[in-house]
């Protein structure tokens, strides 16, 4: 970025370097990512040949509407009229066409008040609050209130015929569920940090309801236009059928389904050209509005950038360092994973081909930044991966058996008894339905299948552990009740029901407060003591690496870039990426003193080089790092890591 | 502004907001002293639901001011309008935590940038260009982002954006709002030299909220220690982290693991371990008394029944203890 690497690199390897950098991303506007949806452009193409009809319709048309043609009365499809005649012989193709003169006029009508009412007085009552949006939604239940039919009658009474006035109303009436809509977008905007900061800057209100928050509520209010469309077109079909808003004979589809029905038992025909067209309408609006309501979320979300696809598994396995030793005394082995996401380019490969081991009663840190891998990889031991994310390649091996290979039954049997989870955010771990002693105690009884008193003590026992001081008060409280710390305790005590062998730990002390962290570290460090289970700790944070574990995985785009003890691990980094890491952190840093940093970004899954994926950021990048894969080297005590200059490194006294 | 007077100077700040239950008050902050000289920054720590956040809010005009007065560049700001807020935008900015949150993911990065200075009255579109391509530049960014929405960047990069519109005005001052939390640890470090670089560069201040100690430690030449909604202790950065003189602050370091495991282990053996007070039932703080008092493990009873008075400490610092000094013993 703005600090690139000062090191020298050859002319050749910048080159190298820069060749698989890829910052072509493209916008991405509604409209684009609508149009990549065939379903959407089924719909909207069919829409808009419809209204093209309609306003083409003398000139496309083949007969004038009104134009009889007696002797082909009732007749059916034929040559001459493809949608064959009615009572009086004209031709249904024509009349449709020129009855959607009328429709889509009166639709726009309908949807444009609706949406013209609602977005200023939503986004106005949604903004300000208080007394206005008091008397807003005072007025929006009233109107809700309403019966339609009745206000439309009235409003027909006064206009007779008067097919704008019927749809005028018609947007009133529809607009209080809009106007509901587009304030409850409005609230989660206002509090935005960046209305916030335009406040700070001085924008006037005004301008911030149109420039920030106008803009993310139109697309939902769009999506929302489209069904009122759909909704618009039934009413005024209904009206026109009435008799309302057309008379008989008109060429206007609500009066073509009301004369068809009349004639319903001579010739059933009739009813099918307008009905089919009315429904394929109602259809092609709500499919579109489905449509723009999944586009207009992919359209703001990151574009993906599936530029070079990491090494498929096969070559993986070839790269794999040597023969695996035998993993009968480990509890867990991971063997040569690779977990890759299904994407629209392909598979993307988020893990790559990591094997590691935990032994019983061991602590192992997996630690990395954001994309690094951590957490998929722990979701792939316990077979929770997200749905578009699978093993492409690998074994794991549990307690001696290959768990990757097990059906699902037999791994929920596993599961719990074998493995515990305690994830990051507590609460989102807890029903909020139920109180904290109904769902521990579930759990207990599915582990223990204990009567109702054995079970309590169980539950009591379980929270004890857990150091929460009294116990029988936490049974009856329901998870809101409870502090983000207890929350985190309780469900440490909810993975420890089954009596796991290994605790999976996904980052659990990163949303608490540090002297809350402190007491959760100390618990999980006196629980691995009392149960000699072991514990795989993920997190991105090397102070609590430092606490607790005993030994270190350092994972970067997807691969292992170091494994050691913890002590050796810090005192001295045998890669550059840890030692950059380490060097990083402001608590070793001097103030006043610039930070050493790492240059430039972790590279995103999907554009990872072939050759080693640190280089783009590492000073010490040399041509040798930039001609291929970089394979993970075996170093004395058990060590690993992935540089191949480490040698010329330690000599040079840099690591 | 008079000589010598302090850039920004917050007198027995209070923010209330009504409770959950009827007529009861939350006191978010209860009166604040703080007062910042120019081209310094000042870090404020504390747990969730200090006042941290809190504080940043109603010095931008975003929270109810309860009491007290806050005077910006020997201005009163207390309790000025909306449309006042525009000229003091010249001198006040923010950055936010949570980048995705802090830019409009429906605007260009260049709307983005370009709505500070038409505030002001800047509508050339070639002065517009050349001011929005050198605040970029003095982020690390490349001019060419501009055409670009916010969803297209990392978190890194869309801070770097958020810090490029604080500046792009050229402020006195701005608020950092736990700006470096949501960041990897590679990237905090590249965006606390950039903002040290700007501090340099512009005479900038900061206000630099944060509940991590070492980033304060790092930023900041003075800290303000926040326990709910009030000032346990405040004086020079390197004073009250080395030698903390109220029980809370020396938790609080105490509690941030060192990232050596021989030295972390030798720190956290040399602690008592076995309350486990923070993470039970929360008592309600005491009106009166240390809101710290319940935790305290050197409490006594006038800590829950009188309000501790500021002290000055060996150092120069201020600590609010009824104990101090004999509980550093």
């Amino acid at each position: 970025m703005n600090k690139h690497s000062t090191t020298p690199v050859t002319p050749d390897a910048h080159e190298a370097i820069t060749g698989t950098e890829n910052t072509s991303i493209q916008n991405r506007s509604l409209l684009r990512v609508v149009l990549h949806k065939p379903l959407a452009l089924i719909c909207g193409g069919f829409l808009l040949l419809v209204i093209l009809g309609a306003i083409f319709a003398p000139l496309v048309a083949p007969y004038p509407p009104n134009a009889l043609d007696l002797p082909n009365a009732l007749s059916g499809p034929s040559a001459s009229h493809l949608l064959g005649g009615d009572e009086l012989g004209r031709d249904i193709l024509s009349r449709l066409l020129y009855g959607g003169r009328r429709v889509f006029p009166g639709i726009l009508e309908g949807v444009l008040t609706a949406l013209i009412l609602a977005v200023p007085i939503g986004i106005l009552a949604g903004y300000f609050g208080g007394k206005f949006d008091r008397l807003v939604g005072a007025i929006t239940d009233a109107l809700l209130s309403i019966p339609t039919i009745i206000l439309v009658l009235v409003v027909l009474a006064i206009f007779p015929k008067n097919t704008h006035a019927a749809m005028i109303a018609f947007g009133i009436l529809v607009s209080p569920g809009l106007i509901r809509v587009v304030r409850g977008e409005t609230l989660p905007l206002k509090e935005a940090d960046f209305v916030s900061a335009a406040r700070v800057a001085g924008v006037s209100n005004l301008q911030i309801m149109i420039r920030h928050i106008r803009p993310g509520v139109i697309r939902v209010v769009i999506v929302q236009g489209s069904f009122i469309a759909a909704g618009a077109l039934g009413y005024m079909v209904a009206l026109g059928y009435l008799g309302l808003t057309a008379s008989a004979g008109e060429a206007e589809w609500g009066q073509m389904v009301a004369s068809a029905g009349t004639m319903l038992n001579r010739q059933p025909w009739l009813l099918v050209p307008p009905g089919v067209l009315i429904g394929l309408i109602v259809l092609a609006f709500t499919l579109f509005g489905n449509a723009l309501r999944d586009a207009s979320a992919e359209a703001i979300a990151a574009a993906p950038g599936p530029v070079s696809r990491g090494s498929s598994p096969k070559e993986n396995a070839a790269q794999s360092q040597g023969v695996l030793p035998d993993h009968s005394n480990e509890l867990l082995s991971v063997i040569n994973l690779s977990v890759a996401f299904s994407s629209r380019g392909g598979d993307l490969l988020a893990v790559d081909n990591i094997s590691f081991d935990v032994n019983p009663s061991e602590i192992v840190g997996l630690v990395g930044e954001s994309g690094a891998g951590k957490s998929i990889t722990s979701l792939a031991i316990l077979r929770l991966l997200p749905n578009a994310a699978r093993i492409v390649n690998g074994q794991i091996m549990f307690d001696g058996r290959n768990i990757t290979g097990m059906d699902d039954a037999e791994f929920d049997r596993l599961r719990g008894r074998s493995f515990g989870l305690v994830s990051q955010e507590p609460l989102s771990s807890l029903d909020p339905a139920f109180t904290v002693g109904s769902q521990l105690g579930e759990l207990v009884r599915l582990h223990d299948g204990f009567n109702r008193k054995d079970n309590r003590s169980r539950c009591l026992d379980l929270l004890n552990q857990v150091r929460i001081r009294r116990p029988e008060q936490l049974l009856t409280m329901y998870p809101h009740e409870v502090s983000g710390g207890m929350a985190q305790r309780v469900s440490i005590a909810m993975a420890l029901a089954g009596r796991p062998k290994l605790l999976i730990a996904d980052e659990p002390t990163s949303a608490l407060d540090v002297t809350v962290q402190k007491e959760i570290l100390a618990l999980l460090r006196q629980l691995q003591l009392e149960t000699k289970m072991s514990v795989l700790f993920v997190t991105h944070n090397f102070g609590v690496v430092a606490d607790l574990c005993d030994r270190v995985i350092v994972l970067y785009a997807g691969q292992i870039f170091e494994e050691a003890d913890v002590f050796q691990l810090f005192d001295h980094p045998r890669n550059p990426y840890t030692k950059g890491l380490l060097l990083a952190n402001p608590s070793n840093a001097q103030p006043g003193q610039p930070l050493p940093i790492i240059p430039g970004r972790i590279p995103s899954i999907g554009s990872w080089p072939t050759h080693c994926r640190f280089a783009q950021r590492c000073p010490y990048v040399a041509d040798e790092c930039l001609a291929g894969p970089i394979p993970l080297l075996a170093l004395e005590d058990g060590r690993k890591t992935r540089c191949i200059r480490v040698g010329d490194l330690l000599k040079k006294e840099i690591l | 502004m008079i000589a010598g007077e302090h850039l920004l100077d917050v007198r027995g700040l209070a923010v209330h907001y009504r409770g959950r239950r009827r007529g009861s008050v939350i006191k978010a902050l209860d009166c604040i002293d703080l007062s910042l000289e120019s081209g310094a920054a000042i870090g404020i720590v504390g747990e969730s639901g200090s006042g941290k956040s809190t504080l940043a809010k109603a010095i931008l005009g975003l929270a109810p001011i309860h009491g007290g007065s806050i005077r910006l560049a020997g201005k009163d700001i207390t309790s000025i309008k909306q449309n006042s807020r525009r000229e003091l935008s010249r001198i006040l900015q923010v950055v936010f935590q949570d980048p995705s949150s802090s830019l409009n993911p429906f605007i260009t990065v260049g709307t983005t940038l370009e709505e500070p200075l038409r505030v002001h009255g800047i509508k050339d579109r070639e002065e517009l260009n050349q001011r929005i391509a050198k605040a970029l530049d003095q982020v690390g960014l490349s001019p060419d982002v501009v055409s670009r929405y916010p969803g297209q960047f990392s978190g890194g990069q869309k801070q770097r954006i958020a810090i490029a519109r604080a500046l792009i005005i050229n402020p006195q001052l701005i608020i950092c709002d736990e700006v470096v939390s949501a960041l990897d640890l590679s990237i905090q470090a590249q965006i606390l030299n950039l903002l040290a670089d700007l501090q340099k560069s512009f005479q900038l201040s900061y206000l630099f909220i944060s509940h991590d100690i070492a980033v304060i430690r790092y930023i900041s030449n003075q800290v303000i220690v926040l326990y709910q909604g009030r000032v346990m202790e405040s004086g020079p950065t390197a004073v009250v982290i080395n030698n903390p003189c109220h029980p809370y602050t020396r938790e609080l370091i105490a509690s941030s693991p060192i990232t050596n495991p021989r030295e972390q282990r030798k720190h956290r053996d040399g602690q008592q371990w076995e309350r486990a007070s923070s993470t039970t039932f929360t008592d309600e703080a005491n009106e009166n008394g240390c809101p710290f008092a319940p935790r305290c493990q050197f409490a006594v009873d006038i800590c829950t029944t009188e309000r501790p008075p500021f002290k000055v400490t060996d150092e120069g610092g201020l600590t609010a203890c009824h104990r101090y000094p004999e509980w550093m013993a």
